[in-house]
């Protein structure tokens, strides 16, 4: 076996080992447990920037296994696995140290570690998975690894939440396992291919690719929350912080934006996908869900049910560069993939922290806080700022070139779109912020929790100072060559090319 | 370029930037906080001394230039350089005594740092950030001050200013794609986009308070502290206009609509701010509304030259006068109220006098001042319009001026400083920054390139007469003004209150349910004694009810009718592809 498929697999098992090892530790072996969870964490980091290295210097990685016959189990890394794996494990490592820091002392950390680690391990999955069954196989696994993680508080809010989440994903799953199985029989056992595997059948199957692709993407849109199938998210943001963090930025909104962007570049292929007319519908659900889910979000008073409905509207940021034909929607949409991921775990641990440290769950709570929390505070300013778009921070950089590759396709009216998106953006989070530094304290917080020297334990802390600088970094070394913008360029280019 | 010339223009917008970075650094705070005034130095000296053309290209940024000082640019520096520095300055007296002087710094020196910025980009995302840094930092200044006015006016300006910037960053990509490039420099080479001229008429027309998008300004400009007043009425409002002329495609294609939209607004501008300006009872109000009046002025000038590219050359050079002598005059008037109001002795009521008399007079065109320079420029090119709008401007534009006097008269009647003033306020450190910059005032705009060329060959008493009659007509008005008083007692701001059209929007809101007044700030800070409900929205009860409706429709859709209607469509199409497959 060569180095580059034990990288591959190293990957992979860097989280699976560890998860099953911390399943069969005790509850109070706090220290052990911590250093294997950063172990793992640690060990995936590296593996990942061997990849990146190698994928970028064209080497080939890939890795397979007849589990079945005629039924190849396959992983490989392209430009575009690399972006999703580099995300979701630069994510994973500090959503770790957060999870260590807000769960101490709670219950069922063995539990939680444990599938918070599969669940990592289902992510990177779908991100190495080189064709549509390994995919699927994932992302099933994904659905399943997830749900523990949702009800773990165990109340009966959470156990309502994990019922609608596994309702929805199960529903999108089975119409997902539906598509492959048709467009399995259809096109053969099939790998993911830059600028799609189709072409064969254009001529002679196009009704039948055109219902399949709304059959994928009805599958894979109740993960990526499309309108109107997007109902699971804002009830599973009952779940503790760190899991959120994770299905809104690290796993499952996000393999659900992954998937899309995968059917459409590397199975149906962009220019293929336009030619069956199949772009235009995909464009305005992404709007109507862009629209609709800020419009939600400016309605709620509850800081996770608001980010909840914002990471709504934001992932389909993700979808309408995909369904916009040029570069350079591709660039803004796949850009936002990492952008709308760094930004959106900053609030998600603001959030957090705000909840661990003053009980404060509600937007109307939060005056003043900026004020005993500066640097939480600080965190979730620059983040939210990005989202809105204000440059020269990572949301800006989507957001330009999105704006630039629907007015150079001739779709105008998406600039509009992205113009109003902004304003509602605007209007849900500038209140907050408004709140946070203008206005004075209350004499007493809902629910303090005293941590020492810093406004709140150095992990919580930690981690979404981490991500902010990295939002910040998106943005204003987006031209560089070394940023999240650069290498989606790459992907561009080979999706495009000559 | 050398790398002296690089390292200059990006220490004129680092410098803000380091400074506000360093006030998160509690330590350091008292010692960044004394040097606040420092920060646009480095600015005022590029402008004085600095080689045009020289650009700084920052690798790790991009790979063209991102600043860069042009002609144009070295003007705006200038201007926009004296009145930060001087408002720096005065702010260290101002708030010595405020509650919270390292918010109010950290907002000031953001704000500056973005207008530095947008003033010396080189490239579109530059300006564009920098317009965006300057615009959300300065509602940091708005809401300042905590009162129900000032979050009115935040909220008001915060709205109009996203909306602006939204409509500004949209209009920029549709230039961008349409030029092929990113510089500044090299936009217009390409085809003129409709869609991007209308985007940034109306977004550059938010900030420079162009007529029906005016309403925030007369809110926002006098609900900040006055050394922030200054440099938003001053500095910041010309940004809007900065941006019409380095996007408009001006002097290069005739724009029959873009032109008349810019005159027509600019003269209703400049009409309604008398209007209702001089209904006003507080006389920072007063000049906000000459600012609209002023900027609507300018608005005149672009129009022109939007009509007339041949004039735009001609008219460039008559354009950066006016906004020059408009900046300093304006911002030596705001800065004015200050000491103006802390008078005590008779020797400093007789120098504040004075103060806001040199500055008053060079707005309303008084001969001799910047003012009347400034005019002359605009004037002579008014021969380049079809003569309909040439007669009519050679009408209007006098009048104008004469409600500019107006206005002033009022502006000067509320503030003059009076013996036996019960006002307790102190004037330490407010005196020496405004006496420098009514100075700058009279003296600055001498020094702008090509300002010496549009004086008279010679100065006939013709030609004084032109600049004095709107004066003395103005004059004569506010002494009307001031005899009908004797029998009409009534408060006239109230049929014309601040935020003219903003107050009917309000109103027509309120009336359609969908908009909760601010009531009082009380309720804000010490939100937690009430009920969450009550202070949980901020909307209307109409609206919360459309919420509550999509509430419900989610959670219909959540039914499980609906998902078992879902399954049997996903059995249907198994047993589809089951038929398929068998046959």
């Amino acid at each position: 076996m060569s180095i580059h498929a034990l990288t591959l697999l190293g990957i992979l098992f860097s989280s699976f080992l560890t998860g099953l090892v911390i399943f069969f530790l005790k509850e109070e072996s706090h220290r052990l447990r911590t250093w294997l969870n950063m172990l793992g964490a640690g060990l995936k980091l590296v593996l990942v920037a061997a990849l990146l290295w190698g994928v970028h210097e064209g080497k080939d990685y890939s890795w397979s296994f007849e589990f079945l016959p005629g039924l190849q189990l396959a992983l490989g890394a392209d430009a575009n696995s690399v972006l999703f794996v580099t995300l979701s494990t630069v994510l994973w490592f500090w959503t770790t140290l957060y999870a260590v820091g807000y769960l101490e002392d709670s219950p069922h950390r063995s539990r939680f570690f444990g599938f918070f680690s599969l669940c990592v391990t289902a992510t990177t999955g779908i991100a190495l998975s080189a064709n549509l069954i390994t995919f699927l196989i994932f992302y099933e696994l994904l659905t399943v690894s997830t749900y523990p993680l949702v009800v773990h508080r165990g109340t009966p809010d959470a156990l309502r939440g994990g019922r609608i989440y596994l309702t929805y994903t199960l529903i999108g799953g089975t119409v997902l396992l539906l598509a492959v199985a048709w467009f399995s029989r259809l096109a053969g056992p099939v790998a993911f291919k830059e600028r799609g595997v189709i072409e064969a059948l254009m001529a002679t199957h196009r009704g039948e690719l055109q219902l399949l692709f709304f059959l994928f993407v009805l599958g894979i849109g109740v993960k990526a929350a499309i309108v109107p199938l997007h109902g699971w998210l804002p009830k599973a943001m009952v779940a503790p912080a760190p899991v959120s963090s994770l299905l809104h930025a690290v796993a499952v909104v996000k393999a659900g934006a992954f998937g899309i962007v995968r059917i459409v570049y590397d199975l149906y292929g962009v220019e293929n996908a336009a030619k069956l007319g199949l772009l235009p519908p995909l464009a305005v659900a992404a709007s109507v869900t862009i629209i609709y889910g800020s419009v939600r979000a400016v309605f709620q008073d509850e800081l996770k049910k608001r980010l909840a409905y914002s990471t709504v509207s934001q992932v389909s940021y993700i979808v309408l560069g995909t369904a916009i034909l040029g570069p350079l929607a591709t660039i803004g949409g796949l850009v936002h993939l990492v952008h709308q991921g760094i930004m959106k775990i900053t609030l998600f641990f603001g959030a957090g922290n705000y909840a661990e440290t003053l009980g404060i769950h509600r937007v109307s709570e939060m005056n003043g806080v900026g004020r005993r929390m500066p640097l939480t505070t600080a965190a979730f300013t620059v983040a939210a700022l990005g989202m809105i778009g204000v440059p020269p921070l990572a949301g800006y950089v989507s957001k330009w070139y999105l704006k630039k590759g629907a007015i150079t396709a001739g779709d105008e009216w998406v600039a509009l779109v992205l113009a109003g998106s902004s304003l509602l953006n605007a209007a849900y989070f500038l209140p907050i912020l408004y709140r946070a530094w203008f206005l004075a304290p209350p004499k007493t917080w809902p629910r303090e929790h005293p941590f020492g020297k810093w406004e709140t334990h150095w992990m919580l802390l930690a981690a979404p100072l981490v991500t902010a600088a990295l939002v910040v970094w998106a943005g204003v070394f987006a031209e560089s060559s070394f940023s999240p913008l650069a290498w989606v360029k790459l992907i561009a280019a080979r999706e495009y090319g000559p | 370029m050398s790398d002296l010339a690089s390292l200059q223009l990006q220490l004129a917008v680092g410098a803000p930037l380091a400074m506000a970075l360093l006030l998160a650094v509690r330590a350091w705070r008292h010692v960044v906080l004394r040097g606040v005034p420092l920060a646009a130095v480095p600015a005022l000296l590029l402008a004085l001394a600095g080689p045009v053309g020289a650009n700084a290209a920052l690798p790790w940024l991009a790979e063209h230039p991102v600043l860069e000082l042009d002609a144009i640019g070295r003007v705006f520096l200038g201007f926009t350089s004296v009145l930060w520095l001087v408002s720096g300055w005065y702010a260290r007296g101002y708030l010595a005594n405020d509650a919270h002087p390292a918010r109010f710094y950290l907002f000031f020196l953001l704000a500056m740092t973005g207008n530095f910025g947008l003033v010396l980009a080189a490239d579109v995302p530059t300006f564009y950030a920098g317009f965006g840094l300057m615009g959300l930092a300065s509602a940091g200044l708005v809401f300042h001050r905590g009162d129900a006015e000032a979050t009115r006016a935040g909220r008001i300006y915060l709205a109009l200013a996203m909306l602006g910037e939204v409509l500004i960053l949209t209009g920029l990509v549709f230039l961008v794609v349409a030029g092929g490039t990113t510089q500044i420099a090299e936009l217009h080479h390409g085809v003129v986009s409709r869609p991007a001229l209308l985007l940034l008429l109306a977004g550059f027309g938010i900030k420079a308070g162009g007529l029906t998008l005016h309403f925030w300004l007369p809110l926002a400009h006098p609900a900040a502290p006055v050394p922030a007043s200054a440099v938003l009425s001053g500095a910041m409002i010309k940004a809007g206009l900065l941006g019409w002329i380095r996007f408009l495609p001006l002097g290069e294609a005739t724009l029959p609509g873009c032109g008349f939209t810019l005159l027509s607004a600019g003269l209703g501008a400049a009409f309604l701010g008398t209007l209702v300006g001089v209904a006003q009872t507080n006389p920072k109000t007063v000049l906000a509304y000459s600012s609209i009046s002023q900027m609507g002025i300018i608005m005149t000038g672009l129009g022109i030259g939007a009509l007339r590219p041949e004039a735009w050359p001609v008219m460039q050079t008559a354009v950066l006068i006016y906004a020059t002598h408009h900046a300093l005059a304006k911002g030596a008037l705001f800065l004015g109220v200050g000491p103006a109001h802390a008078a005590h002795t008779r020797r400093q009521r007789i120098l504040a006098g004075v103060g806001l008399l040199l500055p008053a007079l060079a707005l309303a065109g008084a001969p001799f001042t910047s003012g009347a320079l400034a005019k002359t420029g605009l004037k002579a090119n008014i021969g380049f319009l079809p003569e309909g709008w040439a007669m009519a401007l050679a009408i209007l534009l006098p009048l104008a001026a004469a409600g500019t006097t107006l206005k002033m008269a009022r502006f000067l009647w509320l503030t003059w400083p009076r013996s036996g003033q019960t006002t307790v306020a102190t004037a330490r450190g407010l005196w020496l920054p405004w006496l420098f910059l009514v100075a700058a005032t009279l003296a600055g705009v001498w020094l702008l390139p090509g300002a010496l060329e549009v004086l008279p060959q010679k100065l006939s008493p013709e030609k004084v007469w032109d600049a004095l009659w709107p004066l003395l007509f103005g004059g004569a008005l506010a002494a009307l003004g001031a005899w009908l008083r004797r029998w009409f007692s009534g408060d006239l701001s109230r049929c014309l209150p601040a935020g003219d059209m903003g107050v009917l929007i309000e109103r027509l809101l309120a009336r359609l349910h969908l908009h909760r007044p601010v009531k009082d700030t009380v309720h804000h800070n010490h939100g937690h004694g009430l009920s969450p409900a009550h202070e949980a929205s901020p909307w209307s009860p109409r609206l919360e009810r459309a919420g509550e409706f999509l509430t419900t429709l989610e959670a219909r859709l959540r039914s499980w009718p609906v998902t078992g209607a879902l399954w049997l469509l996903l059995v249907g199409l198994f047993l589809v592809l089951l038929a398929r497959a068998g046959s």
